[in-house]
């Protein structure tokens, strides 16, 4: 039997509606093991910043470079035995981290910041990555940038000389029950 | 075409065909989560699926995942190529031109 007009119409937009739902979970899924490796780099980063704050730097340097591997191979891993595009998703992946690196490096030539401006500056940027990325990718990325930034915000306010025990549990914790909750989803 | 294609003119295997399409090539999803996507119950998807895979347009593929079976389904070049004549169908009907 022919399909009328409002038919065609609705049927197309249920197509849209669940195809843009399935996109939208499987993002969720491939980014919650990006999520659980940088809440662990985090934890891990601030941590020892709190208690061993001249090991800081060398701290910072070896969980970025760590964080940034394990989630390229992560990447790599997920795109093999997929389309061109999929496999794009690598080195976009390696370019973003590049950008972001190089963000930080001319902005620390920039700004002048205490160490403390400085944990609670790079959080903030990236809190207000996910808010925007999540415009787009989906609305629990957003939610996450959200909290982030508020957990950000009560910690430099209110935590006193252990703001970065307050971002390894907070800022880690955070991004660590995005990556279970984008999981289960 | 004169007619849509009857396989996919469901509305159940019309949103698993969907659910598939949106993925990136060769993905495959696991039935557990096309259940969520698609909010159908165990036995009718699984139904519907059979329906899609008897006419060559899903894949199959049952295993073992950390001691658990897993059933996961992807999109066979012919059901992407079939389901995307059906999609221009219907926008051929909204516009003939």
């Amino acid at each position: 039997m022919p399909i009328s007009p409002e038919e065609a119409s609705k049927t197309l937009e249920e197509i849209d509606r669940t195809g843009d739902y399935s996109r939208e979970l499987h993002v969720y899924r491939e980014a919650s093991p990006h999520f659980l490796i940088w809440g662990l780099v985090w934890a891990f980063g601030y941590a020892v910043t709190d208690y061993a704050p001249e090991y800081r730097n060398l701290t910072w340097g070896a969980g970025i470079a760590v964080g940034a591997l394990g989630s390229i191979i992560l990447a790599s891993r997920q795109s093999q035995g997929g389309s061109r595009a999929r496999a794009g998703f690598t080195w976009r992946y390696a370019a973003i981290s590049a950008g972001f690196a190089a963000f930080f490096g001319v902005m620390s030539s920039v700004l002048t910041l205490e160490p403390r401006q400085v944990d609670a500056f790079v959080p903030l940027v990236f809190a207000g990555a996910y808010l925007f990325a999540g415009l787009w990718a989906g609305l629990r990325f957003s939610l996450c940038g959200v909290v982030l930034a508020v957990a950000v915000l009560v910690g430099y306010y209110n935590a006193g000389p252990h703001f970065s025990l307050w971002m390894a549990f907070a800022g880690g914790g955070v991004l660590m029950l995005t990556s279970f909750w984008l999981r289960r989803v | 075409m004169d007619q849509p294609d009857e396989v996919i003119h469901q509305p159940l295997r019309l949103k698993i065909m969907a659910a598939l399409r949106a993925l990136p090539e060769s993905e495959k999803l696991e039935f557990v989560r096309l259940k969520s996507i698609v909010q159908a119950t165990e036995g009718n998807l699984g139904a519907h699926i059979a329906t899609l895979e008897k006419a060559a347009y899903v894949k199959v593929e049952k295993d073992f995942h950390n001691n658990r079976p897993r059933t996961r389904v992807s999109l066979t070049k012919s059901g992407r190529r079939s389901f995307q004549v059906y999609v221009d169908y219907l926008k051929d009907i909204l516009d003939p031109a």
